[in-house]
C-alpha cells in the first residue's frame, strides 16, 4: 500500500472534519508526485472548504493549489482582470452560490408561496453575462454549483398545489443554469441539488452557522461536495474511459456457466439474485448509451457463452450490445491487450471489471494502465458501485460520443469485409466514401475542439488548442477545417480537423488530427489534397508540415514522407517537412469523393 | 487537557502543539473563518451541539474545554 493509500484508508475508517485536517497535513509530505491543480473558489457565502477539497483532490490524483476569493466577491473577481482570480491563473474556477444570499432571498419567495414569482430568467441572464465577461478574458473552465432547496419553507401542504413553491423556484433556477451551461463554453454544473437530496438535505445548511456567520453549506457536508468537485477537476484532466471490459460468471450473471449451464445462470427479473444481475446489465447499457463500449473477457467455454446469448432471450444484454469478445482460457491481460488493439484505443481507456480478486490483481500488475476494478461481494451493490466509478466521468456528452458504439459496429463490419479476401482497392471502392470539408463554425465547433483535445494517435503536432486559441488563429487569417465522412455504412460525423496558418508565400499545417476510427482508409490523403488546394487558393507556393512525436502518435509518423514531402529540419522536438505546390500536388484517391463546401462561413461565437 | 481536544485542534488549525493557555490570540491560523470549521469538528468529535450564543465566545482552549463539559451529559459522549 502506498503512503497515499494509507492516508485515505485511515481517513475512511473514521471520516470526520478533524480527520480530514489530519489527512491534509500528512498529504503535504506525501503528495509531491501528484499533478498540481490550481482551483479558484468563489462563493457568495462563508465557505472554507479548502482542507477537505485538498484531500478529495489528492484521492483523484491531483495536488490542489487553491485560491479563495473574499466573501461574496465573485462578481468583482469575474469582471476584474487584475483581481486575485486573474493573477492566480487557475486551471478551473469553482463557483458556489447559496440561495439565501441571492436577490431571491429578499422576496418572500424563498420561504414559500408567493403571488409575485421572482424573475428567474433575468437573474440567470445576469449570471450568464458575468460568466461570458469572464470567458472573454479567460478560457478557464468554470464549475458552477447549482442551488439546493431550503430544508424548510412556509408552503405547508400547498407545496404540491401552489404553482410557485420554493421547490419549484429552485428547480426552475437549476434548469435555467443548465441552459447557461450549454450556451457558454467550458461551463459545467456541479449538481449539488442531487447530492443534497441523496444525503440528508435537512442537514445541508446548519441554521446556527447561517444566521451567525452566513455559512451556506454545513462543513459536515464538505466531504460530499468536495468529492464531486474533485471528480470534475480530475475529469477536466483525464479523459473518460472508452470501454468497459466485463467478466461473465458472477459479474454479468449469477452462477458458473460451466456448472449451471445456459438455463441455470441467474440473470432475469423473476427473483433474487437474478434481478440484481439484470439491474447491473441495464446499468451497463446506460453506460453504452453514453458512448462507452462494452466488451467481454471471460475464462469460459466459447460455445457455451455463444449458446447463452442465442438462447437466453430473456436476458437484458444482447449479443449486439457487446463490441468485442475474448472468451477462452488464456490469461486476461492478453485478452485486454487484444481488445485495446482491435478497438484501436489505449489500454488506459479500458475499465476491467471482475468478481475474482486474483484476476483483478493480475491485470493490475501486468497492465497498470488498465483501470482494473473488483466487483463488490454482493450483486445488489453492483449498480451503485458502477455509478460511483469515476472512470466514466464525462463532463459533457457530444453526439459523436453517443454514437460511438454504433460506429465501432460499423468498423467491425468493415474490417471483416476487408479481410474477406478482396483486395484493398476493391474494398475502398466498395465503401463509397464521401468527404465533406466544412469551415469550423458555431454548430460544429465543440466537436472540433474535442477532436483537437482528445485525438492521440493520428495527431501530427498534438497542439491542444482550446476554443479561444483557435478563434485567435482564425482572426489572424488562419483557416480551421472540419471534415465529415460518410460511406455505405452511414454518416461518421466529423472525423478530422486541420488548422492552416498562412504567411506571405507558404501555408503551414499547424494541426492535423484524425479520429482513429477512420485510420487506414486513405482519408488522410484526400484531406491533404484538399489542404493543398486551399493553400493554392490562398496563393501559397509551399506547404509546410511538422511531425512532433509523442508516446501515442506513431501511426502518423511517416505521413509526410508517404506523401512525398521533403524533410527540411530535424531537432529534439521532431521533424519539419516541406513541399512545393508546383508542379504537382498530392492527388486524392479516386475512391474518395470530396464534396464541395456548402456551409457558409459563420462566426464561431 | 481533555482527551481528543488537542488532536482535533491540531488537525483543524494545522498546528503541531496546543496547550491549555492557547487562544485565538496565540494561534495565528485560528481566524474567524477557520473557527467555524473548528466548532463543527468539535461538535462532530464529541457528539455535542453548542448554542449559537456560545460559538463566538469559544475563542480559547479553556472556554472550549468548559463548554464541552457543560454539553457532555453522561459519559457516552466522551467515549472517543
Amino acid at each position: 500500500m502506498s503512503a497515499l493509500d494509507e492516508i485515505f484508508a485511515e481517513l475512511d475508517e473514521k471520516p470526520s472534519l478533524s480527520q480530514y485536517g489530519a489527512a491534509e497535513r500528512k498529504l503535504r509530505n506525501a503528495s509531491g508526485d501528484l499533478a498540481a491543480f490550481r482551483l479558484a473558489i468563489l462563493a457568495n457565502h462563508t465557505f472554507d472548504i479548502g482542507t477537505v477539497l485538498a484531500v478529495e483532490c489528492a484521492r483523484r490524483g491531483l495536488r490542489l493549489i487553491s485560491y479563495s476569493a473574499g466573501y461574496d466577491q465573485y462578481r468583482q473577481e469575474l469582471l476584474d482582470p487584475n483581481a486575485g482570480l486573474g493573477r492566480f491563473q487557475p486551471d478551473a474556477v469553482f463557483i458556489s452560490l447559496h440561495l439565501e444570499n441571492t436577490e431571491f432571498a429578499a422576496s418572500p419567495s424563498t420561504c414559500g408561496f408567493t403571488q409575485d414569482p421572482p424573475a428567474i430568467g433575468a437573474w440567470v441572464e445576469k449570471l450568464g453575462a458575468l460568466l461570458l465577461a469572464y470567458r472573454k478574458m479567460s478560457p478557464t473552465p468554470i464549475l458552477l454549483q447549482n442551488f439546493v432547496p431550503p430544508a424548510s419553507d412556509m408552503d405547508g401542504l400547498l407545496s404540491a398545489a401552489g404553482r410557485s413553491s420554493v421547490f419549484d423556484l429552485v428547480m426552475e433556477l437549476n434548469l435555467a443554469l443548465r441552459q447557461t451551461e450549454s450556451s457558454i463554453p467550458e461551463v459545467y454544473v456541479i449538481d449539488a441539488a442531487r447530492l443534497a437530496a441523496r444525503n440528508n438535505l435537512a442537514e445541508w445548511s446548519d441554521r446556527r452557522l447561517w444566521f451567525l456567520a452566513k455559512v451556506g453549506i454545513s462543513p459536515k457536508k464538505f466531504p460530499l461536495l468536495a468529492s464531486e468537485v474533485a471528480r470534475s477537476c480530475a475529469a477536466l484532466r483525464r479523459p473518460a474511459a472508452k470501454c468497459v471490459v466485463v467478466d461473465l460468471d458472477n459479474t454479468i450473471w449469477g452462477g458458473i456457466l460451466g456448472d449451471a449451464g445456459p438455463e441455470g445462470i441467474q440473470c432475469t427479473d423473476e427473483s433474487y439474485p437474478g434481478n440484481a444481475y439484470a439491474a447491473f446489465q441495464r446499468a451497463l447499457l446506460a453506460l453504452r448509451s453514453r458512448g462507452i463500449l462494452l466488451a467481454v473477457a471471460s475464462k469460459n467455454d466459447a460455445a457455451l457463452v455463444e449458446e447463452v446469448f442465442r438462447k437466453r432471450t430473456d436476458m437484458v444484454l444482447r449479443k449486439e450490445h457487446i463490441t468485442d469478445w475474448e472468451v477462452h482460457w488464456e490469461p486476461k491481460p492478453d485478452s485486454l491487450k487484444r481488445i485495446a488493439a482491435r478497438l484501436n484505443i489505449g489500454l488506459d481507456s479500458l475499465v476491467f471489471l471482475d468478481d475474482n480478486p486474483a484476476e483483478v490483481a493480475l491485470v493490475k500488475m501486468a497492465l497498470p494502465s488498465v483501470r482494473a476494478r473488483q466487483m463488490p461481494s454482493r450483486p445488489e451493490d453492483f449498480v451503485e458501485f458502477l455509478g460511483k466509478l469515476a472512470d466514466f466521468d464525462q463532463l459533457r456528452l457530444s453526439a459523436e460520443d453517443m454514437r460511438r458504439p454504433e460506429l465501432y459496429e460499423l468498423r467491425k463490419k468493415q474490417t471483416e469485409m476487408s479481410q474477406s479476401g478482396t483486395d484493398l482497392e476493391t474494398f475502398y471502392r466498395s465503401l463509397k466514401t464521401v468527404l465533406a470539408p466544412q469551415r469550423a463554425s458555431g454548430s460544429n465547433f465543440d466537436r472540433v475542439v474535442q477532436l483537437i483535445q482528445k485525438t492521440n494517435q493520428f495527431n501530427l503536432t498534438t497542439r491542444r488548442h482550446d476554443k479561444p486559441e483557435l478563434m485567435k488563429h482564425i482572426e489572424q487569417g488562419s483557416e480551421l477545417w472540419a471534415f465529415r465522412a460518410r460511406d455505405v455504412h452511414g454518416d461518421h460525423g466529423i472525423i478530422a480537423v486541420a488548422l492552416l496558418d498562412f504567411s506571405a508565400d507558404s501555408c503551414r499545417i499547424d494541426s492535423f488530427v484524425m479520429s482513429c476510427r477512420v485510420i487506414g482508409r486513405t482519408l488522410e490523403t484526400a484531406i491533404l489534397h484538399f489542404l493543398e488546394e486551399r493553400a493554392r487558393a490562398r496563393k501559397s507556393a509551399r506547404m509546410i508540415g511538422e511531425y512532433l512525436p509523442t508516446a501515442k502518435n506513431e501511426p502518423c509518423r511517416d505521413f509526410y514522407q508517404r506523401h512525398n514531402y521533403a524533410c527540411t529540419e530535424k531537432n529534439d522536438q521532431g521533424t519539419q517537412w516541406s513541399k512545393r505546390l508546383e508542379p504537382s500536388m498530392t492527388e486524392s484517391p479516386e475512391w474518395i469523393e470530396i464534396e464541395q463546401e456548402v456551409t457558409t462561413v459563420c462566426d464561431p461565437a | 487537557m481533555r482527551p481528543g481536544l488537542a488532536e482535533v485542534m491540531k488537525n483543524v488549525l494545522d498546528i503541531d502543539s496546543v496547550t491549555e493557555d492557547d487562544s485565538m490570540k496565540t494561534i495565528e491560523s485560528w481566524d474567524s473563518l477557520r473557527h467555524l470549521n473548528l466548532i463543527m469538528a468539535l461538535e462532530e468529535h464529541f457528539g455535542i451541539s453548542f448554542d449559537p450564543e456560545e460559538i463566538p465566545e469559544l475563542n480559547s482552549v479553556r472556554t472550549i474545554s468548559a463548554a464541552i463539559s457543560k454539553h457532555s451529559t453522561g459519559s457516552k459522549t466522551e467515549a472517543r
